[in-house]
């Protein structure tokens, strides 16, 4: 047997043992050379089985903590620029320390009072009975009032009227839901041709947006004639594997750390001289005006003139402070809108300074930050401007305080919403649970002692507590066995009482920005929380507002666990002054939103637990939105996107690989999965940003990055047929000049002809 | 707290089978795979305390270099081991002399029969001197192989090799270590 053969089984006894069998099992494959195998794989597990280390639970729970700590850490600045992926992680930072309090109430007793709850699992309309209150902002007369608001908030929340402390959102499956979603910004959009040599494309696709026009910021931008291409930073960790011709040898060139940071100018069009011709010694995401190349970093927003491509020239740049952190940005008719958040600091709040441009200071007075009516926490400023492309002046601004890292930004092209997530005071309904919903539970004796301590002149803070202790008291007094019984139906209670009122206790606020006059011209809210911008769309001046509400784990109640409350899923129709004119309710009970598009008269929702229900909404009348048809099928889409008027592509997951699903949505009332097609790959970058995916109707083709390749597939005829794969490229975006696909990877650029789909270019980093 | 947020990540596993994140997915290979990645190191470094003290900066690092990681979940496990093979050159690098730790047995404290611990322990440091006349390549495939259950492609990518010298390079440890523990 040949000393190759022999390493090969060797390997292959060693990966049975590795998943579990014993050595007998493992050898039992290749009797006839167990004889030679079995002091080899003896001495190897002998030695493994001697020096097995047990780790010790302490140092695992601390290096847990540590990790969790560090990864909520970057999903907070994640989902500050607007990559988020998934929003649940929430408290550790300031809830925690409240939690020994906060945990106990919060969740139990949920919200508001004013509201009739709707209950779920019908289509409810109309919307008589929803709160739409709690959304009026004012702006702050003095500076006094301002600090006294913060703190009134502050107090609020670090008493657990809000904030949910024992309870935990579910974690969703996020696209990017703050920054920038399916027409491109300048898809297919002509461009004058140039002289006779032909130096710009004609056709030229633009990144994949939500709002045709409305342009997003990405990593991959182009003019039709150079691609700007911002590398990420990465870690390698393999190399391209190269087979040695003639043998099973493969040579993996060894990888190291390498930081490939920075932009790429690559002259792209015409094709036969593909080369890199300048750099810029950055990366982030890039907005393409004129000849100004804006790229937006993690502190700040650095412009170029690319006039010269070969030797790009700063023309401003715009410093983000450390207290702020950038939400989103859009370019739209020659302007760059830019949201911010900045952190705001309750006893001394002003000059909320989040950034300097060229060296000077911004300054947000009082006067110009608005503040919702009714208290919420409020522990940031968003800050929403008009930033002059090519000059980096703001030339316009308002702000607003609210809860930090809960906004979704949505752009239509008459103005700006920007939500903000925020928990109800829960002290009426902590009575009210209490007092009316554990009547013949609690003893009459305490419900008194709870009924007199409304009229109490303490703080709300106070009185929550209050009520902890008396119930507590109560639940002390009681033997062992009584109190398990206690415990377990005020648990059951709790639950019913809080499915109950799951859309009064987590609302959206919403603020509208119009662009003419960049002031705010309405605001409102909204029962549930918001996936990301999608969730958003403005229809014929109306807004549709797809919300996920009732999305915890449960939460604790003295000690006392409860589970399982059903979460549903809701869309609202809202006019031009926000109000909501109506609604559809209960949508997929117990899931949750995972993808969201709302097209003309039309929505679809696609929520996710177990199958995943494809909802198709019918929105033609603003006052009577209904439930058109609904479609079940196992996995889910994250990214929905419509490739012709009644044909909807669905990017998803099944099984733990990449699905493409077609919905031929014809008929309403029964929408179909006309094709599928399973990759065999376990993601796609278009499950976290919208940017990644693209798509070219003369061709009929889509591309979508998954794993290190990039996929081209075509829907000719509604069926998904792959036309071509690009293996090991690090695959990120692709576009098209004329009638050439351009794919790019962090590890070349890859050309082909979309006729003949021959690759005719190809350029190496 | 600490077990109310666990309780929340089992919840959480139960209810999303997917993890739907780098993030998440991170957290859910910390929890399936942390003890291999202390194993691995420990059989790199040869000090236990250390070794779960590197293993914590392993998924630190991760969290730093997530951004720019990108691919499935199950490249990510053995991009974990990527991580952890730097962390442990940085620690060599650190160390002015690469002076090597004796293993310490895994349960000498609870072992009651002392006998039995004597006669462990003397096993345990012929295991040592064995692995400690590896060469450090051959010590990272027997961490990866079998401390670390990679297979000898995934073992591969980390260590920079392809399958066939991973399959090449633990056979000569193998038969390396047979023969120093035989004698």
């Amino acid at each position: 047997m040949k000393d190759r053969d022999l390493n090969r089984l060797l390997d292959e006894c060693i990966d049975r043992m590795n998943r579990g069998q014993t050595l007998d099992e493992a050898l039992a494959g290749c009797p006839g050379e167990a004889e030679q195998l079995r002091p080899m794989l003896e001495a190897a597990y002998g030695l493994r089985d001697n020096v097995e280390p047990a780790p010790t639970s302490g140092a695992k729970m601390a290096n847990r903590r540590k990790l969790q700590q560090a990864l909520n850490a970057r999903r907070e600045k994640a989902e500050s620029r607007g990559w988020a992926f998934a929003p649940f992680v929430p408290v550790f930072n300031r809830q925690v320390a409240l939690a020994a309090v906060s945990s106990v109430l919060l969740v139990a007793v949920v919200a508001a009072g004013l509201v009739t709850a709707l209950t779920g699992g019908a289509v409810i309309n109309p919307p008589t009975g929803i709160n739409t209150a709690g959304g009026e902002i004012a702006a702050f007369d003095s500076e006094a009032a301002m600090v006294a608001y913060l703190q009134e908030s502050d107090e609020l929340y670090a008493s657990g009227a809000w904030g949910l402390g024992g309870v935990f959102r579910g974690g969703a499956f996020e696209q990017s839901p703050a920054l920038p979603p399916v027409p491109s910004a300048n898809d297919g959009a002509s461009i004058a041709s140039g002289d006779e040599s032909k130096s710009q494309a004609d056709r030229v696709s633009g990144t994949n947006v939500q709002v045709q026009g409305i342009d997003e910021p990405d990593i991959v931008k182009t003019d039709g004639t150079n691609i700007y291409f911002s590398h990420e930073d990465w870690w390698f960790y393999g190399g391209i594997r190269i087979e040695v011709a003639g043998t099973e040898d493969e040579i993996w060139p060894v990888p190291t750390v390498e930081d490939r940071s920075g932009i790429d100018i690559i002259d792209a069009f015409p094709l036969a001289n593909m080369s890199v011709i300048g750099e810029i010694d950055l990366s982030g995401d890039l907005l393409l005006y004129g000849d100004t190349l804006m790229v937006f970093g993690w502190d700040g927003i650095t412009a170029y003139d690319v006039a010269d491509p070969q030797s790009p020239a700063q023309k401003w740049q715009i410093d983000i402070e450390d207290s702020t952190s950038t939400v989103a940005a859009r370019l739209y008719n020659g302007k760059v809108y830019l949201v911010t958040q900045t952190w705001l600091n309750s006893y001394d709040p002003l000059p909320i300074v989040p950034m300097k441009v060229d060296g000077v200071p911004v300054e947000i007075g009082y006067a110009s930050v608005y503040y919702p009516i009714a208290p919420v926490p409020a522990d940031a400023t968003y800050n929403a401007m008009v930033v002059n492309p090519d000059t980096g002046a703001i030339e316009s601004s308002m702000s607003f305080v609210g809860q930090a890292y809960t906004s979704v930004v949505y752009m239509s092209p008459s103005a700006i919403y920007i939500t903000y997530t925020y928990q109800e005071n829960i002290l009426p309904l902590a009575f009210d649970f209490c007092i009316n919903y554990c009547q013949g539970l609690l003893p009459q004796t305490v419900i008194d002692r709870i009924n007199t301590l409304q009229g109490y002149d303490i703080s709300d803070t106070a009185k929550l507590t209050e009520i902890q202790v008396i119930i507590g008291d109560w639940l002390n007094s009681l033997s062992g066995d009584a109190r398990a019984v206690a415990e377990n139906d005020l648990a059951n209670r709790l639950a019913d009482y809080y499915d109950l009122h799951k859309r009064d206790l987590e609302r959206t606020g919403i603020v509208k920005i119009d662009l003419a006059g960049f002031t705010t011209s309405a605001t409102g809210s909204v029962p549930g929380s918001v996936l990301n911008q999608f969730s958003l769309d403005e229809h014929n001046g109306y807004l549709r507002i797809a919300t996920t509400v009732g999305d915890t784990w449960g939460g604790t109640f003295m000690g006392i666990w409860w589970f399982d409350s059903e979460s549903a899923n809701d869309v609202y129709v809202l006019d031009g002054s926000l109000a909501v004119v109506g609604v559809v309710q209960g949508l997929g009970l117990t899931e949750r939103i995972y993808a969201v598009r709302f097209i003309g008269d039309e929505g679809y929702v696609v929520t996710f637990r177990q199958v995943d229900p494809f909802y198709v909404l019918d929105l033609s009348d603003p006052a009577n939105p209904r439930l058109a048809g609904e479609l079940k099928i196992p996995g889910y889409s994250s990214y929905l996107h419509p490739i012709s008027e009644d044909i909807i592509l669905g990017i998803g997951q099944e099984d733990w690989q990449v699905k493409l699903s077609l919905f031929d949505v014809t008929d309403p009332a029964n929408p179909v999965e006309i094709d599928k097609y399973t990759m065999a790959e376990y993601w796609t970058d278009v499950s976290s940003t919208h940017h990644a995916f693209m798509l070219d109707d003369v061709h009929q083709i889509f591309f979508l990055p998954a794993g290190e390749s990039g996929y081209v597939f075509s829907y000719a005829g509604n069926q998904m047929t792959l036309v071509k794969a690009v293996t090991d490229i690090r695959a990120k975006r692709a576009l098209y000049m004329d009638d050439y696909l351009y794919i790019v990877g962090d590890g070349s650029v890859v050309v082909y002809d979309e006729v003949t789909w021959e690759q005719v270019g190809e350029l190496k980093f | 707290m600490l077990q109310l947020e666990m309780r929340r990540t089992q919840l959480k596993e139960k209810h999303n089978p997917a993890a739907h994140s780098k993030e998440d997915a991170l957290a859910s290979l910390f929890d399936g795979h942390y003890e291999s990645v202390v194993r691995y190191i420990f059989v790199r470094i040869g000090d236990r305390a250390d070794a779960e003290e590197l293993a914590g900066d392993v998924f630190l690092r991760a969290v730093k270099s997530l951004g720019s990681f990108r691919g499935s979940q199950e490249q990510m496990r053995f991009w974990v081991y990527r991580v952890a093979r730097n962390i442990v050159v940085d620690y060599y690098r650190k160390r002015s002399k690469r002076h090597t730790v004796p293993l310490e047995p895994a349960d000498a404290v609870e072992a009651q029969d002392v006998e039995q611990t004597a006669e462990r322990n003397l096993q345990l440091e012929a295991v040592a001197k064995a692995l400690d006349r590896l060469t450090p390549a051959q010590r990272e495939v027997i961490g990866l192989r079998f401390f670390a259950g990679l297979t000898s492609e995934e073992a591969g990518r980390v260590m920079g090799k392809s399958s066939g010298a991973v399959r090449e390079m633990q056979r000569s440890a193998i038969e390396k270590l047979r023969g120093l523990v035989r004698d």
